[in-house]
């Protein structure tokens, strides 16, 4: 019964409280109770460093675990955890300031970012296929989304291909002032009920993630 | 004191105000009757293909990818999202672990991955096998959308995983998991609450969840009373949103809008 008191019922008190306290201090501004909202971030802040933490044991613990039994792929697992300690390593340094450091940031812009970014850029492709599977099915849905997408593309480019015409491209405003705007504010409209639905059960208790 | 959000405080206070009662009330009419759960729910068909195709994988010895997304849990603009595909995570391994269908979870980000983590090791235990079974199968990027999605595409291009489950917070990203899922996988439930995301779900798949769907999964897949009676203040709050809105619109049209309730929806100038 203690057990079940301190893993159960004290998390869901706690949570409920905090909860309610953060929620009413989003709507209104209590003078002198900035400090302790202040130091529930900073907890959050904390406890998601040591989360942080935990993540990367985890981490290396299975990386290094495949290196041993000799897994498929455990090549690269090599380059991931000598990737890490590099960077751990550069940061914690003597003299370091941490994440800060110009080293640190050196392999974030110049070998972190462009490796992102260069795959973000495969996005145009994968897109370019699935608009291709989609007209080839002949879903509805998926129809329409590439129809549009070619519109607001041709629209996007006519100023500089006058031949075009303007048409195109009030008819391309209008696709995304109206229909489009419509849509995506049903959907954020929607969403955010469900939200309020989710966040009502944890501050309720009902759902505990945080316990289960 | 001072509302942070001018009038505008009051209408969202009312709102919560009614949502809490709408969830009350159902609260009560729920353990009066017992059955309210049968008159409600609208169906949510890739569900109910969900299930099917588990049922499939279980004879054809398949495997199944669950991803609550690309969110975190200790930032507002992400934390339902991410807990709505937490449920559905829960939701599918248990099913899947039930019927024997080995389960791959992954996840973006450190807390996430331990929630994630805990609910495959729970339906492990529900299915009668030893926990710790699955830190095996579930491993983090940390906060990388793109280098998540990678990883994701590295998962669906085994073999063995022929089923994709990709509800909760996703952006554009969603493109590069989902189309792998589209071309390896047999079957692949996608849903996001973003506009981003929300755009691309018809491209990868006909299983989707759109927008508010992805709350409601986690009520279909596991119905506890605390899940349904949420589900039903959700809609009841749903229809009396679309019904302002149409007052709304004949009220803007009428000229009465703009006088009388602007000055409520008014925020202060930051």
């Amino acid at each position: 019964m203690l057990k079940r008191i301190v893993t159960v019922y004290v998390p869901w008190v706690l949570a409920s409280i905090v909860g309610v306290l953060v929620l009413v201090h989003f709507f209104v501004a209590i003078p002198g109770l900035d400090p302790l909202f202040n130091g529930f971030i900073e907890w959050a802040t904390i406890i998601a460093g040591f989360a942080v933490l935990l993540g990367l044991i985890n981490v290396g613990r299975e990386h290094v675990g495949r290196v041993v039994r000799r897994r498929p792929g455990w090549g690269y697992s090599i380059v991931l955890v000598l990737s890490a300690l590099v960077v751990i390593v550069l940061g914690m340094l003597p003299g370091s300031s941490g994440q800060g450091d110009p080293l640190v940031q050196w392999i974030f812009h110049y070998v972190l970012e462009p490796l992102a970014t260069t795959f973000f850029s495969l996005l145009a492709f994968f897109l370019a296929s699935a608009f291709f599977r989609a007209l080839r099915l002949r879903n509805l849905e998926a129809t329409l989304v590439t129809v549009t997408a070619v519109i607001v593309l041709v629209g996007q480019i006519a100023p500089s291909w006058p031949f075009l015409g303007t048409d195109i491209v009030r008819f391309q405003e209008w696709l995304l002032r109206v229909p489009a705007m419509a849509g995506v504010r049903a959907i954020l409209l929607g969403s955010a009920i469900g939200a309020i639905s989710t966040a009502m059960r944890v501050i309720l208790g009902l759902e505990r993630p945080y316990v289960e | 004191m001072a509302f942070r959000f001018g009038s505008a405080t009051i209408l969202a206070i009312l709102l919560l105000v009614l949502f809490a009662l709408f969830f009350f009330v159902f609260w009560f009419l729920w353990y009066r009757r017992g059955r309210l759960a049968e008159i409600s729910p609208r169906p949510l068909l890739p569900l109910e293909r969900l299930r099917a195709y588990l049922n499939r994988a279980a004879e054809m010895g398949e495997a199944v990818h669950l991803s609550p997304g690309a969110g975190v849990l200790h930032e507002r603009k992400s934390v339902a999202e991410t807990l709505a595909g937490l449920e559905v995570v829960a939701g599918v391994a248990r099913d899947a672990l039930a019927l024997g269908v080995p389960v791959h979870a992954t996840a973006d980000d450190a807390v996430v991955s331990l929630v994630n983590g805990n609910a495959v090791d729970r339906a492990h235990q529900l299915a009668g096998r030893p926990p710790g079974l699955a830190a095996e199968s579930t491993w983090v990027a940390q906060q990388n959308p793109i280098a998540y999605a990678a990883g994701v595409m590295d998962v669906l291009s085994e073999p063995a995983v022929q089923g994709n489950v990709l509800v909760g917070a996703w952006d554009e990203e969603l493109l590069l998991a989902g189309e792998v899922g589209a071309t390896e996988c047999k079957f692949q439930l996608a849903g996001a609450a973003r506009p981003a995301a929300a755009a691309l779900l018809p491209l990868i798949t006909e299983d989707y969840l759109l927008g508010e769907e992805i709350y409601a999964a986690g009520a279909y897949l596991d119905p506890r009373p605390g899940r349904v009676v949420s589900l039903l203040a959700q809609d009841g709050i749903r229809m009396i949103v679309l019904l302002l809105i149409v007052l709304g619109v004949i009220l803007a049209t009428a000229g009465v809008l703009d006088t009388i309730l602007l000055p409520l929806f008014q925020m202060p100038v930051r």
